[in-house]
């Protein structure tokens, strides 16, 4: 597994193989603009580590070459963010992004360009949001049989807020793209949480689906769990780890950063 | 001996009462079936004894073993040993079964929780009930089909070794292998635990594995008979119309 930990904007440790190719550079103009560009040139995992105590902005470019396989974690621990990550697909290109956030802040942009045939992007976004969080996500599927599957995962807690912006692109002639958008947001607060769902689509041979949730977990689940004698508490946390952990293929860095999360948290 | 003691009952729903005056005792050792038409208040009753808030108990008494449970949790009630196996559990995605069960064991045995005879005795009930091991890993009932949620019901009823037991239609959406397999499990236990069972049907066809003690026809929200074996006959011959202006006291009659 390829390694790359940024602490503060700087690259505390790097641990690569020959699988991808890294360029980091840290702007000294007035935007301040931290650059990391990935090229995934074989089959690889990669776990990218961002800690931050300040404010900070990032512009990641990730490119996985044709054929590649690609699994990627992203792990987002504190600070304000401001991150705008550009993935590119090649020809028959598979990349599973799986990302995970408990920072103060963020405003982020993602953009996959599905530019080759066949190319595949799963995306899993899981956030506990304390403060103003929005996620703006741009699928655009530049060519015939791409699929793109995302899943926006929100616990909204404290001052929690979190926007979700989520547009697929399937442009004419791109037919047979698969898009499936799944986005939900569980809150604990009474703030206002927004879920966009947008699936712009100018091709008929098309498959797409999405599915949108703001609100609490369901009485009715925490009944079950209660009906078997697990405290309210317990209860809540079970459905909130459960939420959190669905879906993922966990390795050790993800497992750990979300039991401390939970543990933070929930106790 | 534990006994579930149910006193004049009414429990509405919204505004609409669902209860009227409804009076029970079930002992240990003992197997009473709740018989009724659609809509007539049978599984209000379970939740209700369960403790669900959706139901506003108007008037009336909940006992378990002498003690007024009307204002505990859910949660101190299944501590307490009540169990509901329910018409259509529910699917928790994420939340694993063995996860779900190992919190059930924890709070209800505190520090003498221990992982490997959980473990161990998980991996047991799981052969005996001729599951497949891999759904302990995946979501609660996520994938199954209405015989395998159903199992995992008496699944987890084997678990926790409850001193009363209220299954609700634990028949609906069964085929006759997977009815076999439930009424007799539940048999099983019953005979290995002898707990106080209410079950909740509209069908005979779960009694040729489960054998009442007693039968208790419900209409509009009360029990309009009570009898023996003999009464599901009764009711196979004549419907449950036969029974609609009949009101017997069921404590002071059959009890």
């Amino acid at each position: 597994m390829n390694k790359i930990v940024i602490e503060n904007g700087l690259i505390k440790d790097k641990i690569v193989d020959n699988t991808i190719k890294v360029n980091y550079s840290v702007s000294d103009n007035f935007l301040a603009v931290n650059n990391l560009e990935i090229s995934c040139l074989k089959d690889t995992s990669i776990c990218i580590y961002y800690a931050n105590n300040y404010d900070i902005k990032f512009n990641v470019i990730i490119n996985c070459l044709e054929s590649v396989n690609v699994n990627l974690f992203e792990i987002y621990v504190d600070g304000k963010l401001k991150i705008r990550n550009t993935y590119n697909l090649e020809r028959t290109s598979n990349l599973t992004i799986q990302k995970f956030y408990d920072v103060e802040k963020i405003n982020q942009f993602d953009i996959i360009n599905m530019d080759g045939e066949y190319s595949n992007v799963n995306y899993i976004l899981k956030t506990v949001s304390k403060n103003y969080e929005k996620y703006n996500l741009l699928i655009n599927h530049n060519s015939k049989n791409t699929f793109s599957n995302v899943i926006n995962n929100a616990v909204n807690i404290n001052n929690g807020k979190v926007i979700f912006d989520i547009t697929g692109i399937v442009p004419k002639g791109m037919s047979n793209s698969t898009l499936n958008q799944n986005n939900r947001i569980v809150t604990f607060n009474q703030n206002k949480c927004q879920i966009n769902p947008n699936l712009l689509i100018d091709e008929d041979d098309v498959s797409a689906n999405h599915s949108a949730f703001v609100g609490e977990f369901s009485y009715e689940e925490l009944f079950y769990l209660q009906s078997r004698g697990i405290r309210y508490d317990e209860a809540l946390k079970l459905l909130i780890k459960g939420f959190l952990f669905n879906n993922l293929i966990l390795i050790d860095d993800i497992t750990n950063a979300l039991e401390v999360i939970i543990k933070k948290y929930w106790g | 001996m534990h006994t579930l003691k149910i006193v004049d009952l009414t429990v509405k729903v919204e505004d609409k009462k669902i209860l009227d005056n409804l009076s029970l005792t079930i002992n240990s050792g003992e197997i009473h079936v709740i018989m009724g038409p659609n809509g007539t208040g049978k599984s209000t009753l379970s939740k209700v004894i369960m403790g669900d808030k959706h139901y506003q108990i108007l008037k009336g008494e909940i006992y378990f073993d002498d003690k007024l449970i009307n204002e505990l949790t859910v949660d101190e009630r299944a501590r307490l040993g009540l169990f509901l196996g329910m018409q259509m559990p529910l699917e928790i995605d994420g939340v694993t079964n063995a996860d779900f069960l190992r919190a059930a064991l924890h709070a209800k045995e505190g520090d003498n929780f221990k992982l490997y005879s959980f473990i161990k005795r998980l991996d047991q009930v799981v052969e005996n009930l001729k599951m497949n091991k891999d759904m302990i890993h995946r979501g609660i009932n996520k994938g199954f089909s209405g015989g395998e949620r159903k199992k995992n019901e008496i699944l987890q009823m084997y678990m926790l070794e409850p001193k009363m037991v209220l299954l609700d239609e634990i028949d609906s959406g069964l085929d006759v292998d997977s009815l076999k397999v439930v009424g007799e499990k539940v048999m099983g236990y019953y005979e290995q635990f002898k707990p106080a069972i209410l079950l909740i049907t509209h069908y005979q066809r779960l009694l040729d594995y489960i054998k009442p003690d007693y039968v208790h026809i419900m209409k509009n929200g009360h029990i309009v008979k009570s009898g023996d074996f003999s009464l599901v006959a009764q009711v196979e011959k004549n419907g449950y119309d036969f029974f609609l202006n009949t009101r017997e006291n069921v404590i002071e009659d059959n009890l």
